[in-house]
């Protein structure tokens, strides 16, 4: 096909655009990477770009051994896997039970799921609600209040329905299993790839969770989750330090308090926090394109 | 008696419904009875049942508060310019894409765009404040080269809605276009032959096949996203905020988080959040209802 000068001009812009976006995108990230590596005071300085000027490993050793960063990672794992698999599978069962046709008071029931979408108590009736029931400062709060999604029930349904012959089901009835037997042993390992798919999403949002720490765990530092941790190095700017003095006194070795510089050891957090999304992110990649078009087939 | 046997039928099905009907009776349906929590002098030691009623006296204080008017409007004009700038966005991006011959390009492109849209905004804000470090941020030296000194952005309040608006995009810019990708995948090939037939170039095309082509998609988050008009992202402008700018740059939802939970004023901020809802659910109904009439597309 013969290209017009306009349409060359157009494709050299447009890469230049893109390649732009890209930058812009990447360079950031790099740079905080390189200075979570380098010392401190140097870095104070300023004009580090994507290398480190002074290498030292000695930001991640601070994160590490003071043990808050490292105790609150770990919690932030747990909690993540936990929220993560009540809600698939509450979720999954859930729209199992919707998918059916004859299900009674079905109409009234996605009602009931789907008017929350639209209309809610607000904020603070919330956070009062959570303080009248004693959940404040307690683990339940991370796993009681989110326990089914209706809009990924939405989508697990019409997944359900189109990957999941009928004659199956009807099959396995006749042949006298019950709808636990059914989900359990057709319809869950059937949808492995959508059960993955959620999963990996709602285990982000999780990891990402930091509004529910600050609202209701803020007093309870063994109930922080790491995204928690990393707002507060950034909101006071004497939490790094507070994390050497820990780590000092647990280690028991006498540490050179100048070294210490909040900016470096948020970064290194920070990097700490990022490096399992960053993990994860091509199986994510790999589903969440197919996930889209699921949702969109339902509006 | 034949919905009993039914249900005697049905039972594993309502075991596998229970927790999530249990968690939106405690957890969704409960916090709408809270909303009483406006029409009272709530106190925390009287609880929900004893606190004394005072009528619509909270909606009269919120209307009167000094600093009402300001956040309202600072909410709505955060919200529009928000709009303004990442609605057309990620529709620009996936054109732009959507021309892309090279395979691995635009491969490349997609998957670092799209890398954003899963961090949290705690992450997006430390970036942010990084870039625009007034010592060695990388934004200063190329804001300089447009004659603009770079070093007050994260101190001057006059910033924080541009501020707001850019992260939006430079975090949610890359994944929102993939709606549009895939709206752009259904068009039909033919459309573009016939119209190169025709003699129809590449812009024309693009106006008159593209275009229209994901007319639908647009319309449906544009509806999305006016509905959430009163609404601005707390998650976004409460970690973007700082102390020095904090008080000119409070939008609706971190006043209410501010007035209501810092500071404990439970009826008043109940009552702020409960117009602010139905100010929303309107908005939401209205444009669908307008988007129906126009396009024929309705979310729901």
């Amino acid at each position: 096909m013969r290209r017009s000068t306009g349409e060359k001009v157009f494709n050299v812009v447009n890469i230049v655009v893109l390649t732009a976006l890209c930058v812009t995108t990447l360079y950031p990230f790099l740079n905080i990477l390189a200075i979570s590596f380098n010392d401190g005071r140097d870095a104070m300085l300023g004009g580090i770009t994507v290398f480190p000027r002074k290498f030292t490993l000695f930001n991640y050793e601070v994160v590490f051994r003071s043990g808050d960063v490292f105790s609150a990672f770990l919690f932030s794992v747990g909690i993540t896997l936990g929220r993560t698999l009540i809600i698939v599978f509450t979720t999954a069962a859930g729209a199992y039970s919707l998918m059916k046709k004859d299900l009674l008071f079905k109409k009234s029931l996605i009602l009931f799921f789907l008017i929350p979408m639209f209309i809610t108590g607000g904020l603070v009736p919330y956070y009062l609600l959570i303080r009248t029931l004693g959940l404040m400062n307690n683990v339940l709060v991370y796993l009681l209040p989110i326990t089914f999604d209706f809009y990924n029930a939405v989508i697990m349904r019409v997944y359900f329905q189109s990957n999941i012959p009928e004659s199956l089901i009807e099959s396995a009835y006749l042949d006298g299993a019950d709808d636990f037997r059914i989900l359990s042993r057709i319809v869950l390992p059937l949808s492995k790839p959508l059960l993955a798919a959620m999963m990996l999403f709602i285990g982000v949002w999780a990891w990402n969770d930091w509004m529910t720490t600050m609202l209701f765990c803020s007093n309870k530092p063994g109930l922080w989750t790491l995204q928690y941790l990393l707002q507060r190095l950034v909101m006071q700017t004497n939490a790094a330090l507070k994390l050497a003095m820990t780590m000092a006194a647990k280690s028991g070795k006498p540490i050179d308090q100048s070294l210490i510089t909040p900016q470096t050891i948020t970064y290194a957090t920070l990097i700490v926090a990022t490096v399992p999304i960053v993990v994860i992110y091509p199986f994510l990649q790999k589903h969440f394109v197919a996930g889209i078009m699921l949702g969109s087939v339902k509006g | 008696m034949r919905r009993w046997s039914m249900f005697r039928k049905q039972w594993q099905l309502f075991v596998f419904l229970a927790p999530g009907i249990l968690c939106y009776l405690v957890f969704n349906y409960l916090p709408l009875a809270g909303i009483i929590v406006a029409f009272q002098d709530y106190s925390i030691f009287k609880g929900f049942l004893g606190s004394p009623f005072v009528g619509l006296k909270w909606f009269g204080v919120m209307l009167h508060d000094a600093r009402f008017l300001q956040v309202v409007t600072y909410t709505l004009e955060m919200s529009v310019v928000k709009l303004l700038v990442s609605f057309p966005a990620p529709i620009v991006l996936a054109l732009l894409l959507n021309e892309v011959r090279v395979r691995v390009f635009k491969r490349t492109v997609q998957t670092l765009s799209y890398l954003p849209h899963f961090l949290s905004w705690v992450v997006v804000a430390i970036i942010l404040y990084r870039v625009f470090d007034p010592t060695d941020g990388v934004a200063i030296p190329i804001l300089g080269l447009f004659g603009f000194d770079g070093t007050t952005v994260l101190r001057d309040s006059r910033y924080f809605i541009p501020l707001v608006a850019g992260s939006e995009v430079w975090k949610e810019v890359g994944f929102n276009s993939i709606f549009y990708l895939a709206a752009l995948t259904t068009i039909d090939p033919t459309l573009y032959q016939v119209a190169a037939v025709d003699g129809a170039r590449r812009f024309r095309q693009l106006l008159h096949i593209t275009l229209p082509g994901i007319m639908p998609t647009a319309v449906m988050l544009l509806i999305l996203s006016v509905g959430g008009i009163v609404n601005a992202n707390f998650d976004q402008v409460y970690n973007l905020q700082n102390p020095l700018i904090a008080l000119d740059t409070d939008v609706i939802n971190t006043y209410i988080f501010k007035k209501g939970i810092q500071e404990g004023y439970y009826s008043f901020s109940t009552a702020f959040g409960l117009a602010q809802g139905v100010v929303s659910f309107i908005l939401i109904y209205l444009t669908n209802r307008v988007s129906r009439r126009l396009a024929g597309t309705s979310i729901y």
